[in-house]
């Protein structure tokens, strides 16, 4: 057989990614608000990011961390079966405040562990959307309200991004953040959202709409804004169409999107293009590709006038119902060298403390084994990374694995121990989110947490 | 004065419209209150020939039949071009739909080999070392097959409605799948097939095809085995539930979510009726192998299979034993593995949700994001009983859908609610329809590169199961506040919103609409300056393109902000094609092109 040349995939992955050129002259559009009082400031003074790394798909996340001795690691391979790791591939752990059970790492996470091991990173295990503390008896009683749509890719991926497992919400977390602290960034017109992926329920908000970046940056427009006919009559019209009412909610919207863009991209452009090259290393992979243009816009920050950034990844591929062991080696694979670098260049731009990272997925996969892939799930265990992170951790229980147990409401699908609010809740006051505001972003938060007492988890130092 | 006509001739379409006094067609030689004064001052401007008012007069090129028409096809089509307005301006829609209903189809499988063929054969005759060509079709020969049928093939409606299932039984070169070009194809021509069938027909069907198999991976799906603690693959029992028949709240045959007593949505399924769902989707594997290779086994991947025949069922790998799906029907025991398949499929297709389910998708691709309750309601209606007697005829459906009198009725133009945002695929479709393109080479070979990779939509090549957007998606600000849905705006953000524009560019200015990787022989460049011969005139260039872009909905505003941009160009070869250029570019970006009302 006579195999063609060409995979599409790697096709795509291989053309050259070019922007279109950007204008170089224009004038600034920024409402630059209080620039004075920030640059008097100076310095990353109380700059904070959150960057949020979106595994899409559900992520077979007890196959990232698992029991690797004793009667632990055979639960975990009876329960497992073909989709065991071999217990000479798991890479030892040793959290802090973890004794009896000794754990380890998919064999693909080397700079993972090694940024666990140096107090960067930490697990937080069996998390998952919750609307109340729920036991396997009252989930079979229906004695506990759930979660819309469990184990559903849309229902349960809104759900980590809205923080409202009750109902189908549009705003996500991010967003209510947003609109919470809107007045900490000087620049109004870029929204403190950025997204690799355009369009998400994560940043949506009811002020700016999501800033889209691409690995590349941001593009211009072209023939737009130049000196020589008939551009300047191209322009003029481009900028009545677009600031017109049309008394028409799509018309309008779609104006308004192309606005905030063209007024937007250019300055946003010429400030990444100030950014000097980093001495950091990246990989070629696009995940390694999109924390690299994240670090040139943290270097950039104060030329762009932010103090608060929220960025978005959604690094998608994980939803292995088929083929699990193969494809997921190769995505963590990659996840581990983009963290690592990132890791690196925040190091390298003194910016470690002032960033965090952190995983999300909308659900845990069945422990069991469809054959060789595995199913929808609920409970599951993320990651977070950074300056502020007390690493070297396990945050939430490590679940047993052994089937039917009193997490295991069949074929290995657990209960979460963790509610997902409580990680947002501690990302969200360390970001910033005042104590007292933090109900009326996670609603859901005080079935969990008392606001005021301690910290909700205590995996960042807050 | 021509504006003035023209406004008239917006306002409101004979069909259905009773505001003006003939019967007729707005024009057509009535001149009651219509006074022309000006029209043929135009100056020529390198136009070969000028307005003359008795043109104007007569309707020719300001006709509200041709308006309606254009409006038409484009919900109906790729696009609508000149001939096709004028033939169906003269006509009317059913008719129009009758006559598409009897076409052949066109074909995807057959003109993917025979475009790599003929590939191969010029690479050949250039000298090409075959070792570095194959007649056997990639990616992009499937690619270029799509694009020629949709832009040349006379059966648009049939199309356009695979391109509407496409997006709602969901498959994606972006997976295992996409090296297997001859695979997808005959998935498409399934939808080909069935796009004026049985949607019960084109369940099954999709359940079997090997490409769907891989996709939703009940491709080699065991039955469990216990023993080893493996259970049945849910994937495909969840999505064909979620996305393909009933989705994932009970629903009025309105299309409105059915409540419980507490006011609460109603699920149509748990968790327990995707495992069992999932036991009837086992034991299905390759239905064939290639030439010269052994026979097909169960476990057998896609390579050396045959992706263009079915599924077939291994029954000593499928499931046994009573299986309790949705709707409280239990699937006996003792059953074939395809008899449990065709209780299932014919127990959601039977489902209560299945139609305004599906109906309300199909109208959101072909005609406004926000069908009223009593829109999706008629149709429905069809669904389930085409006149005959026959459930889930597509054919009637579509009919229904397009002639429906929301789809049709002048009011949808003013209605804030109706309308829908232009697929990045329409616009590029629309592009090489009405305003046309030049094919020197006589093959049309484009793999829409440039709209997947900015735009982020290419037929079958959605980032997942869930298509490029979700029929539910509401955007941040007027469309959200006012609670409306518009899927196409999950694809435009900051990013794209500048993207597009850029592209539009290069079609006008570049006159390059074309993307391929095959030699300069392949190249197609924009026709847009076939306006020269045709066009009076500023005013009658930009009424031109609006019929075929605006459907004739083109605002004052608009128009206005057009005249001026191009009011100031100098009268010689290159102010005339820079004009055209300009108009052409500002109407593609314009709001008024966008959203389709």
């Amino acid at each position: 057989m006579v195999v063609n040349k060409f995979n599409r995939r790697d096709f795509l992955k291989m053309a050259a990614v070019v922007s279109a050129g950007l204008s170089t002259t224009g004038t600034s559009l920024f409402n630059l608000r209080n620039l004075g009082t920030f640059a008097a400031a100076g310095g990353s003074g109380d700059y904070k990011a959150l960057v949020c790394l979106y595994l899409g798909g559900g992520a077979d996340s007890f196959n990232m961390v698992v029991p690797r001795s004793g009667t632990e690691y055979q639960d975990y391979v009876n329960t497992r079966s073909n989709l065991a790791l071999l217990q000479d591939d798991i890479i030892p752990v040793s959290p802090l405040n973890i004794s009896g059970i000794e754990y380890g790492f998919h064999p693909a996470m080397a700079n993972l562990r090694s940024l666990f091991d140096q107090g960067k990173l930490c697990f937080v295990n069996n998390i998952g959307t919750l609307r109340a503390p729920t036991t396997k008896e009252a989930f079979f009683n229906e004695d506990v309200p759930l979660p819309l749509g469990l184990f559903s890719h849309s229902d349960q991926s809104n759900q980590w991004q809205t923080a409202i497992p009750s109902e189908r919400q549009i705003k996500g977390w991010a967003g209510r953040i947003s609109d919470l602290l809107l007045d900490s960034n000087p620049n109004q017109k870029v929204s403190m959202n950025i997204s690799f992926n355009g369009t998400n329920t994560f940043q949506s908000s009811n002020g700016n709409v999501e800033f889209t970046v691409s690995n590349y940056g941001v593009t211009g427009l072209t023939g737009y804004g130049e000196m020589y006919e008939p551009s300047p009559w191209r322009s003029k019209a481009i900028d009545d169409m677009m600031a017109r009412s049309y008394n028409d909610p799509f018309k309008d919207t779609y104006a308004g999107v192309f606005k905030q863009s063209l007024e937007s991209s250019l300055e946003f452009q010429n400030a990444l293009d100030a950014v000097p090259e980093f001495t950091t290393e990246f990989s070629d992979s696009y995940l390694s590709g999109s924390f690299k243009m994240i670090a040139k816009i943290i270097a950039a920050r104060e030329k762009l006038g932010f103090k608060k950034q929220i960025f978005f990844i959604d690094y998608g591929g994980w939803d292995n119902h088929d083929e699990l062991l193969e494809n997921q080696r190769y995505l963590l694979s990659e996840v581990d060298n983009a963290i690592f670098e990132f890791h690196n260049v925040l190091q390298e731009i003194d910016m470690l403390n002032e960033v965090t990272t952190f995983s999300m997925s909308e659900f845990g996969r069945t422990l069991t084994s469809n054959g060789n892939g595995t199913d929808h799930a609920w409970g599951g265990n993320v990651f977070a990374m950074g300056g502020a992170v007390n690493g070297n951790r396990f945050y939430g229980d490590y679940p047993t694995l052994t089937l039917d147990s009193n997490l295991d409401i069949g074929g290995g699908v657990l209960i979460p121990t963790t509610a997902s609010d409580l990680y947002f809740a501690e990302l969200g006051l360390w970001f910033g989110v005042n104590p007292s505001d933090l109900t009326s972003v996670f609603p859901n938060l005080s079935n969990f947490y008392t606001p005021g007492s301690q910290s909700p988890l205590g995996f960042l130092n807050i | 004065m021509i504006k003035s006509l023209l406004t008239l001739a917006l306002g409101c379409f004979t069909f259905l419209c009773h505001a003006q006094p003939y019967t007729d067609y707005i024009g057509a030689g009535h001149t009651r209150n219509i006074t022309v004064s000006s029209s043929s001052a135009h100056s020529k401007n390198y136009f070969s020939k000028s307005a003359i008012p008795q043109n104007t007069i007569n309707g020719q090129g300001l006709d509200g039949k041709k308006v309606e028409a254009s409006r038409f096809l484009n919900m109906a089509t790729f696009g609508g071009n000149q001939v096709e307005i004028e033939q169906l301006a003269s006509s009317t829609p059913e008719a129009w739909i009758d006559s598409q209903l009897v076409l052949p189809k066109s074909a995807y499988l057959a003109l993917t080999d025979s475009l790599a063929q003929v590939l191969y054969d010029f690479y050949l005759a250039q000298g090409e070392d075959p070792e570095n060509i194959s007649p056997n079709p990639g990616w992009q020969h499937l690619r270029y097959s799509w694009w020629n049928n949709a832009v040349y093939g006379k059966d648009q409606l049939r199309q356009r409605m695979a391109f509407a299932l496409s997006q709602i039984l969901v498959i994606s070169d972006d997976a295992d799948i996409g090296g297997h070009a001859r695979g997808m194809a005959s998935y498409y021509d399934m939808l080909i097939h069935h796009a004026f069938g049985n949607y019960r027909d084109l369940l099954k069907d999709m359940t079997l095809h090997p490409c769907m198999g891989s996709y939703l991976s009940h491709l080699n799906n065991p039955r469990e085995i216990p023993e080893e603690n493996i259970h049945p693959d849910q994937n495909f029992a969840r999505e064909i539930m979620q996305l393909f028949t009933i989705g994932l709240y009970e629903l009025n045959e309105d299309g409105s979510r059915r409540k419980d007593s507490l006011g609460n949505d109603i699920p149509t399924y748990n968790n327990t009726h995707i495992a069992e769902l999932a036991k009837v989707f086992t034991g299905l594997g390759i239905g064939a192998s290639l030439e010269g290779m052994d026979d097909p086994f169960f476990g057998q991947g896609l390579y050396g299979s045959d992706l263009t025949v079915p599924m077939i069922m291994y029954e000593e790998w499928h499931q046994p034993g009573e299986k309790a799906i949705v709707g409280d029907y239990v699937i006996p025991d003792g059953q074939t593995g395809m008899q449990d398949i065709d209780d299932a499929i014919q127990i959601l297709f039977d489902h209560p949700n299945t139609a305004p389910f599906v109906v309300r998708q199909l109208i959101q691709r072909l005609v406004t994001s926000n069908p009223s309750r009593d829109y999706i309601y008629r149709v429905v209606q069809v669904w389930k009983n085409d006149g005959k007697g026959v459930k889930g005829n597509l054919a009637a459906v579509v009919k229904a859908i397009l002639l429906d009198p929301e789809a049709r009725s002048c009011d949808g133009l003013t209605d804030p609610e109706f309308g829908k945002m232009m697929e990045p695929v329409l616009r590029l479709t629309h592009l090489y329809r009405a305003i046309g393109i030049d094919v020197p080479s006589g093959y049309f070979l484009n793999h829409g590169y440039d709209i997947e990779n900015y735009l982020l939509q290419h037929p079958l090549s959605s980032p997942s199961v869930f298509n490029f957007y979700l029929p539910d998606h509401q955007p941040t600000g007027a469309l959200h506040d006012s609670n409306l849905n518009a899927p196409e705006f999950q694809l435009l953000n900051t990013l794209t919103a500048l993207e597009y524009p850029n592209i539009v560019f290069g079609w006008t200015y570049y006159e390059n609409a074309v993307n391929n990787w095959e030699n300069g022989n392949f190249y197609s460049p924009t026709n847009a300056s076939a306006f020269f011969e045709k066009a009076h005139g500023d005013e009658d260039l930009i009424n031109q393109v609006d019929l075929l872009l605006t459907n004739g909905t083109m605002s004052a505003e608009t128009r206005q902000t057009i005249k001026e941009a191009i009011k100031e160009f100098i009268p010689t070869l290159w102010g005339a094609r820079e004009k055209i250029n300009m108009v052409l570019y500002l109407t593609f970006i314009s709001p008024d092109y966008m959203i389709k009302k």
